[in-house]
C-alpha cells in the first residue's frame, strides 16, 4: 500500500533526517519524495510503503517538533509519475 | 585570536554583561531555577567548566565518574523531582556515553537537558579530534535536538530546550553547542518561548467525553489500566479521585506503580509478564478497559491479538500519537489528564464486578512464597518488609532483572515517583546513579538502591560519587551469581542450556564497596532479614548490603514470549 503526505517542516538542523528516520523506523519505507525550500519553511512532499497503519505514521510525523503542517493526501496508486526526489532551494 | 581559540575574552565585563556563550548556558539553567546539574568534563566543553570555575553563585554541579552516571542521575533527580535534569559532557566520546541514558529518558518520557561540547564549526565535518555528529545519533534517543552553530541562537534555543523537555508528554532534549560558540560573546535578551501548538493538550472533545460516558455507563466489567502518564502529567491526586468516584478495578503499568495504595481493594497490581494474576485475568474478562497514560507496550499486554479481547477501548493520553499505535480505542481522548479525568469520574453499578475482583486479589494478588531453610537470604520478605517500615517518603531505585520484578511485586510503594525503574528501555546499570539523583534531588529522603550483581557492576564507579558527596544511599545488592533474569529465561524457555550468564566469578562486593570508602555488611541466610533491615533504616550514612541469595530462584508468575497474559507460568518447572 502506498500513501502519501504533505507537510510543512521548518528548516532546522536535521529537520528532514527526522521525518525520513521516522518514515523507516515506524515501518514504511520512501516511494517517492520532494523537498522545496520555500517561504523559510521545507515544503515536503511524501510517498511511502507499508502494511502499518499510515494514520501512526501521520501521528508520528506531526508530533517532531519542526513539522509545523501535515495533510494526509489520498492513497496514491502504486504506478504513477515520480516526485522527484530532489532538493531545492528556490 | 580565532573565535575556536582556548584563551578566549573574559566570560564577563565587570558588570556582568555580556558574557559568552557558556556564560549564557548557566544564566538561563539558572533562570529555570536549575539548581544541580551532573557531568563530566573534557576539551570541548571546557568554556562551559571555565564559567562555572567563574560563577560567583554556582549552580552545584556532580561530578559522576562517568558520562552514562551522569546521565542516570540527571535522569533519577528528574524522575524523583518531577523537575528538569541536566546533564553536560564534552564531545565525541563524552557525548556517545550519554546515550543509554539518553535513549531511557526518552523511552520514560523523562524531561532531562542534554548538554554537549562539540568541536568548533569551522572544524565540523572535518574528521577532527573527538567530533561525532551528536545531532545525528541523537536523533531517534530525544524529543528534540539542536546543533547550535551561531551564539546568537544560543538562548532562544536553551529557551526552547528547556521548555520542550517538560511540556506535553516530556522527554530527553539535547544541546549541541560548538566550542567556538561557547565562547563568543553575546548579550541575552530574556527571550521567553512561545507556547507549543502541534500535540499539546486542547480542550477536551465533546462528542468523544459523551461516548466515553455511553461506554463507562454500559459497562459491567470495567478495568482502569493505568501508567507512567498519569504521574508525569502531575494527575496523580485527579487519578486517585477518578477511581474514587467509579469504584472501578484497576491494574498499573511498571510506571503505574504506587498510584493507588498497595492495600486499597481497587489496586489489583501490576498486569502483563511478571504481573499479578488477577490484574491479567481481571483485564482478560473485561467488557471495558480505560486506558490511562499507558501505551499497551508489549510487557504489558502479552500477545497484543490476545489482550483484553473483549474490551472496548477509552484511551487518555497527553499523546495524540499513542492513539490507536497498537490498539485502536473506540474512545481517543487527548488531553492533560487533570482535565479529563474529571470530567469522566461518574459513580459505576458495577458491585458485582467490583467483589469479584476483590476476591480475586485475596486469591490471586502477589503472595510471599514460603521460606524454605535452605534458601538464601529471604529477598522477597525482605522487599515487603522494608517497605512496611521504611516509610512513605523512601525512593526505591531498581536496575534491571529479576530483582526489579521483586520490586515491583513485592515493594508497596506510596506513589509512582518512589519507584525509580528504567521500564521502556529496561537498561541495567541504571540503579546507582538515579539513586544518586534521586538523593540529591530530596536530601532529607530515604534512597535505596535496589541492585542485582550483574548490574551493579554496570556503574559500579558511582560509588566514588557516592562517597565523594557523602550521599547517604543504601544499596541493597541482591547477589545470585548470575544474570537471573536471562538465567531464568534461557532455564524456561531455551530448554536449560545456560549461556554466559555465570557470574560466580564476582568480585568481593564487601571489599570493593569499601575500597570506595562506602561502609558495607554481608548479610546471609534467612535469620539476617532483620538485621539487614535495621542496618538498611538506621546506618545514617551511606551503605551497602550484601545479600547472597538462592542461586536459581526465579520470578513467578511469568508470561513466555509470544504468549498472551492468560497464559501465565505460574508454578516453578524448571
Ligand atoms: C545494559 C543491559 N545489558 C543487557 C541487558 C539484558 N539483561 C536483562 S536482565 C539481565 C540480567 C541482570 O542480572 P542482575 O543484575 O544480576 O539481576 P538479576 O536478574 O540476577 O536479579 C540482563 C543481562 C539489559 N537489560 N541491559
Amino acid at each position: 500500500m502506498s500513501h502519501q503526505f504533505q507537510l510543512f517542516a521548518r528548516p532546522a538542523e536535521g529537520s528532514l533526517e527526522r521525518i525520513l528516520r521516522t518514515v523507516r523506523a515506524r515501518g514504511f519505507e520512501v516511494q517517492d519524495m520532494s523537498v522545496r525550500l520555500e517561504g523559510g519553511r521545507y515544503h515536503v512532499r511524501l510517498r511511502v510503503g507499508g502494511q502499518r497503519d499510515p494514520g501512526m505514521l501521520a501521528r508520528q510525523l506531526e508530533k517532531l517538533w519542526d513539522v509545523e503542517h501535515l495533510a494526509a493526501l489520498q492513497a496514491a496508486p502504486e504506478a504513477r509519475e515520480p516526485m522527484g526526489s530532489r532538493v531545492s532551494a528556490a | 585570536m580565532p573565535a575556536d581559540a582556548d584563551t578566549a575574552s573574559p566570560h564577563r565585563s565587570p558588570d556582568g554583561r555580556p558574557g559568552n556563550g557558556a556564560w549564557a548556558v548557566l544564566e538561563v539553567l539558572k533562570r529555570h531555577q536549575v539548581e544541580t546539574v551532573f557531568g563530566y568534563p573534557g576539551g570541548a566543553i571546557m568554556p562551559l567548566y571555565d564559567a562555572m570555575a567563574q560563577d560567583a553563585s554556582p549552580i552545584r554541579h556532580i561530578l559522576t565518574r562517568h558520562e552514562q552516571g551522569a546521565a542516570f542521575a540527571a535522569n533519577g533527580y528528574a524522575r524523583a523531582s518531577g523537575r528538569l535534569g541536566v546533564c553536560i559532557a564534552t564531545s565525541g566520546p563524552g557525548a556517545t556515553n550519554l546515550i543509554t541514558a539518553v535513549a531511557d529518558a526518552h523511552m520514560d518520557s523523562i524531561p532531562l537537558l542534554v548538554i554537549t561540547g562539540q568541536v568548533p564549526t569551522s572544524l565540523l565535518g572535518t574528521d577532527a579530534f573527538q567530533e561525532t555528529d551528536v545531532l545525528g545519533l541523537s536523533l531517534p534517543i530525544t524529543k528534540h535536538s539542536y546543533l547550535v552553530r551561531h551564539v546568537g541562537e544560543l538562548e532562544a534555543v536553551l529557551e526552547e530546550a528547556i521548555h520542550l523537555a517538560q511540556e506535553g508528554r516530556p522527554g530527553p532534549v539535547w544541546v549541541d553547542i560548538p566550542k567556538d560558540v561557547q565562547l563568543a560573546s553575546v548579550r541575552l535578551s530574556g527571550f521567553v518561548p512561545g507556547v507549543k501548538a502541534a500535540g499539546e493538550a486542547g480542550t477536551p472533545d465533546e462528542d468523544a467525553l459523551e461516548r466515553a460516558h455511553e461506554l463507562l455507563a454500559a459497562a459491567r466489567r470495567p478495568v482502569i489500566y493505568a501508567g507512567g502518564g498519569v504521574a508525569l502529567g502531575h494527575a496523580v491526586p485527579a487519578f486517585r479521585d477518578f477511581v474514587a468516584r467509579t469504584g472501578a478495578p484497576v491494574v498499573t503499568t511498571l510506571k503505574g506503580i504506587g498510584l493507588l495504595s498497595p492495600d486499597d481493594p481497587r489496586n489489583l497490581g501490576m498486569l502483563g509478564m511478571h504481573g499479578a494474576p488477577c490484574a491479567n485475568r481481571a483485564v482478560q474478562a473485561a467488557d471495558l478497559l480505560v486506558v490511562v497514560g499507558a501505551r499497551f507496550d508489549d510487557r504489558a499486554t502479552g500477545r497484543l491479538a490476545a489482550f483484553a479481547p473483549e474490551a472496548q477501548v477509552i484511551h487518555l493520553d497527553v499523546d495524540p500519537a499513542e492513539m490507536a499505535k497498537l490498539r485502536p480505542p473506540e474512545v481517543a481522548l487527548v488531553g492533560d489528564l487533570n482535565h479529563l479525568l474529571p470530567r469522566l469520574a461518574r459513580p459505576l453499578a458495577i458491585e458485582a464486578w467490583r467483589d469479584q475482583c476483590a476476591r480475586s486479589r485475596q486469591t490471586e494478588g502477589f503472595r510471599l512464597p514460603p521460606q524454605r531453610p535452605e534458601g538464601g537470604f529471604p529477598a522477597l520478605r525482605f522487599l515487603d518488609a522494608l517497605s512496611r517500615r521504611a516509610g512513605d517518603q523512601t525512593y526505591v531505585a531498581c536496575d534491571v532483572g529479576q530483582h526489579q520484578m521483586w520490586v515491583a511485586q513485592y515493594y508497596g510503594f506510596s506513589h509512582p515517583r518512589r519507584h525509580l525503574t528504567s521500564g521502556g528501555l529496561g537498561a541495567m546499570g541504571f540503579g546507582l546513579p538515579a539513586a544518586i539523583g534521586a538523593q540529591l534531588a530530596h536530601p532529607d529522603a530515604r534512597v535505596v538502591n535496589v541492585s542485582g550483581d550483574g548490574s551493579f557492576m554496570m556503574n559500579v564507579q558511582e560509588l566514588a560519587t557516592l562517597g565523594r558527596y557523602g550521599l547517604p544511599v543504601k544499596i541493597v545488592l541482591f547477589d545470585n551469581q548470575y544474570l537471573g533474569m536471562v538465567r531464568q529465561q534461557q532455564a524456561l524457555f531455551y530448554e536449560g542450556r545456560l549461556s554466559s550468564v555465570d557470574l560466580s566469578d564476582n568480585p568481593d562486593f564487601v571489599q570493593v564497596a569499601q575500597a570506595f570508602g562506602i561502609p558495607a555488611r554481608r548479610f546471609e541466610g534467612a535469620d539476617a532479614m532483620e538485621a539487614a533491615i535495621r542496618a538498611c533504616l538506621e546506618t545514617p550514612g551511606p551503605l551497602l548490603l550484601h545479600l547472597p541469595i538462592e542461586r536459581e530462584q526465579n520470578v513467578w508468575p511469568i508470561v513466555g514470549p509470544g504468549m498472551s497474559n492468560d497464559q501465565m507460568i505460574q508454578e516453578d518447572v524448571a
